[in-house]
């Protein structure tokens, strides 16, 4: 077997692995995005109190409230979480990670097409939005910028690979039955909360809030369009550091453990 | 293991709500809070809210469909017990965990507020828990018939996931409003008659018709779980 087929096979063996998970959040995020687009008139016709997120006046900012930073985007968040459990410990539970192990491949490829695998997904869910939304509002009379979906995707994929990565050390760490999911959730839930603390206020570690680039959304001169500030690339960059140790850390474990 | 991490974890974070409580408060409202509208607004509207319910479908997960998926489900069948006994036993204990966390934040707020110079008046915290601890057993019960539904370790909390934030949604639509109660505002008491938000505390009595209702909705759920899994192939 050559070394291109056998990463192949990890690959097929990966993506066979978490293709539920990556269809039933794609699906969702997928129906909020079409709904919120497609329905949004009669939303809004609707008779007496609007539903949470459509109050606001115009259409750029309900997109935002219900999608960018609202709904959709803790569902997002949530769900990544997901996209990072799996992998040989949870294979050990199962009694096949001896047949996985015996494979020729290292432990490394086995670990980093996990990885791959995952990312992609991850880039998928994230792009959802930026595929659906300014080009389905065109069918219902609308416009939403490019700019601006481009701008959320990448703040979304920036926050989503981090709690994947998290997700994905806590399931190299944890070998109980959704032990790691509940550890990973417990972090998630961690970083909030701790982002409340006096002390860490002006770092605004919270990165659900960037994500949705929460306080610091402006309107356009007219008064039309609900803008985003400029990309937080130093923030991104940051993310993308938590989540490359995060990662580096799980496969340093992996390496070395006895199955 | 679950139920430990979860009950460790609430009662931390409960804990740490009412020792940083001066910066929790300036981290959830530019204007000052009174001391229960802040505990209302972090604990039983905010964050620990979402994660309870959240721990209340991980402790509904597992059960005869994962095991054979683990290839144990045959030894635990072999057991001289009836598969009811044997679901009727995991919902037991599972209701009672979920019910043991619910009752986390009533021991926890008013024992502790004293240590700070406030005071949490346990009959607020206590009807709580009996919000919490109802409409747990309503997300431990959709739980449940999702691991019984889907063998997949991780298809089971997703569609449970899924499912929860299609009700909230639901609920919150015109015309469904009208029959579907939304249950994270029963839980809070937002929009709710008993409830005041403005001194964040419980002023009327406890919804029991709606209450009755939402366990009935758990009953039926776990019954349909039961049915199902009597039916099984393992």
């Amino acid at each position: 077997m050559g070394e291109h087929s056998g990463i192949r096979m990890l690959l097929f063996k990966a993506w066979r692995e978490s293709r539920a998970r990556f269809f039933l959040t794609a699906a969702t995020i997928g129906a909020l995005c079409t709904g919120v687009v497609l329905f949004n008139v009669q939303i809004q016709n609707n008779p007496g109190q609007p539903l949470r997120g459509f109050q606001a006046g115009t259409y750029t900012e309900q997109v935002y409230d219900f999608i960018y930073g609202g709904t959709a985007k803790g569902l997002f968040a949530l769900l990544m979480l997901f996209f990072g459990l799996g992998g040989l410990l949870r294979e050990q539970r199962r009694g096949t990670a001896p047949f996985t192990l015996a494979l020729p491949v290292t432990r490394s490829e086995i670990i980093v097409t996990q990885i791959i695998v995952g990312v992609v997904e991850v880039i998928a869910i994230a792009a959802l939005p930026l595929l659906l939304i300014p080009g389905l509002s065109r069918f219902v009379g609308r416009s939403y910028p490019v700019s601006e979906s481009l701008h959320f995707a990448l703040l979304w994929l920036g926050g989503g690979l981090m709690v994947f990565a998290l997700a994905f050390l806590c399931s190299v760490l944890f070998a109980g039955e959704y032990t790691a999911l509940l550890v990973a959730f417990l972090g998630l839930f961690a970083v909030p909360l701790a982002a409340q603390l006096r002390m860490l206020q002006p770092y605004r570690v919270n990165f659900l809030m960037t994500m949705g680039d929460f306080g610091t959304m402006h309107w356009n001169s007219e008064h039309t369009m609900f803008l985003p500030s400029p990309m937080p690339w130093m923030r991104l960059l940051v993310f993308l550091g938590i989540t490359v140790t995060l990662l580096r850390v799980a496969l340093g474990i992996t390496k070395r453990k006895d199955f | 293991m679950r139920f430990l991490l979860s009950a460790i974890a609430l009662a931390v974070i409960c804990a740490s709500f009412v020792f940083f409580h001066r910066d929790a408060s300036s981290g959830i409202s530019d204007e000052p809070l009174s001391y229960p509208v802040y505990v209302w607004r972090i604990t039983y509207k905010g964050y620990l809210r979402e994660l309870f319910m959240i721990l209340a479908i991980l402790l509904g997960l597992g059960g005869l469909t994962r095991e054979r998926d683990l290839r144990t489900a045959g030894f635990t069948l072999a057991l001289p017990v009836s598969r009811w006994r044997l679901l009727a036993t995991r919902t037991l204990v599972g209701l009672g965990q979920v019910v043991l966390l619910a009752t986390l934040p009533a021991i926890v707020m008013p024992l502790l507020s004293p240590l700070i110079g406030q005071a949490y008046p346990s009959s607020q915290a206590w009807a709580f828990t009996i919000l919490w601890a109802t409409v747990g057993s309503l997300i431990f019960a959709m739980a449940l018939l999702a691991s019984v539904l889907f063998a997949g370790e991780f298809t089971a909390p997703v569609v449970a996931i899924l499912g929860l934030a299609a009700y909230s949604f639901l609920a919150d639509m015109r015309p469904l409003e009208r029959y579907l109660t939304d249950i994270h505002d029963v839980m809070s008491g937002i929009n709710m008659p008993y409830f005041a938000e403005r001194t964040g505390t419980l002023t009327g009595p406890l919804p029991w018709a709606t209450l009755f209702t939402v366990l009935l909705a758990a009953a039926a759920l776990i019954a349909v779980g039961a049915r199902i899994t009597s039916r099984q192939d393992f």
